[in-house]
């Protein structure tokens, strides 16, 4: 115990940062991926447009977001995403009834799928970005250490 | 190269397949369409491409969407589960396909009936 206390002290801790920068690259990727399954919403412009828009919503390690934060019709409030985002995991959802009528079709309505796209265009770019945002927060854990040393 | 659905479609017309399925003006209930016939009620297949097509890559990758619909919970499943077993990690000449599956999805009302949804990805080489 003391020796590992002793190398944390001396040379920073890389764990707590690659733990930090996986929770941030989570929310970093799921605040993305509702940024763009907005934009690709099906969203009536005539009349009462905007509810599916508004009801896309993130929720990741020790942060949630997206929620009726664009324009039109705001999603019914209170009733977010419940599912528990524990380490290494998050989620993207919406809390209308239909969304997976829309994302899917029905039998008799063509589906309008937003969903698996915005998944798609921010799948390749995300890996880049993860392993950015890993490295910085490493850095960030070790730099830390090393200014509490010189002190 | 170009989008090509004659692969994905031969993949799925396979008598294990099409056994499972009703028939629509004599013909078996299979479509390329993101919707069935309005007049159909059975059991039928129709698929559409889902996912995005990379035409700058030097092999080709498509995700299919495979709307496997019927009007009880297990006929649905019936049919995904033999597409499944059909095409997941199958190897066919020139190229390859994987599946995955989504849960049944209830009928929206009374005019729709359940589907399950069974994603194919297909690669060509």
């Amino acid at each position: 115990m003391e020796d590992k206390n002793w190398s944390v002290i001396q040379f920073g801790d890389p764990i707590k940062g690659a733990d930090a920068g996986i929770d941030k690259a989570i929310n970093e990727t799921l605040a993305a991926i509702t940024t763009e399954v907005k934009e690709i919403s099906p969203t009536n412009k005539k009349k009462n447009g905007g509810r599916l828009r508004n009801s896309w919503m993130y929720r990741g390690p020790g942060e949630e977001g997206g929620f009726n934060d664009s324009p039109g019709i705001k999603a019914r409030g209170g009733d977010k995403l419940r599912s528990i985002a524990t380490n290494g995991v998050g989620y993207v959802g919406s809390n209308l009834d239909y969304a997976t009528y829309q994302e899917f079709g029905t039998k008799n309505m063509k589906p309008q799928p937003s969903l698996r796209p915005a998944v798609a265009s921010v799948n390749g770019e995300g890996l880049k970005s993860i392993a950015k945002t890993i490295n910085e927060e490493v850095k960030k854990w070790t730099e830390q250490s090393a200014k509490r040393k010189k002190k | 190269m170009g989008i090509s659905f004659a692969e994905i479609n031969a993949a799925l017309d396979v008598s294990a397949i099409t056994s499972t399925l009703d028939a629509y003006n004599s013909d078996t209930a299979l479509w390329n369409d993101t919707i069935q016939p309005s007049d159909f009620t059975g059991k039928g297949i129709n698929f559409y491409m889902s996912g995005s097509y990379d035409a700058r890559l030097d092999y080709e990758e498509y995700d299919f969407t495979v709307n496997c619909r019927a009007t009880t919970y297990s006929a649905s499943n019936t049919i995904a589960n033999t597409v499944i077993t059909e095409l997941n990690r199958k190897q066919y000449s020139g190229y390859y396909t994987a599946c995955s599956a989504l849960p049944t999805i209830s009928p929206a009302d009374t005019t729709d009936n359940y589907n399950t949804i069974v994603q194919v990805n297909l690669k060509k080489y």
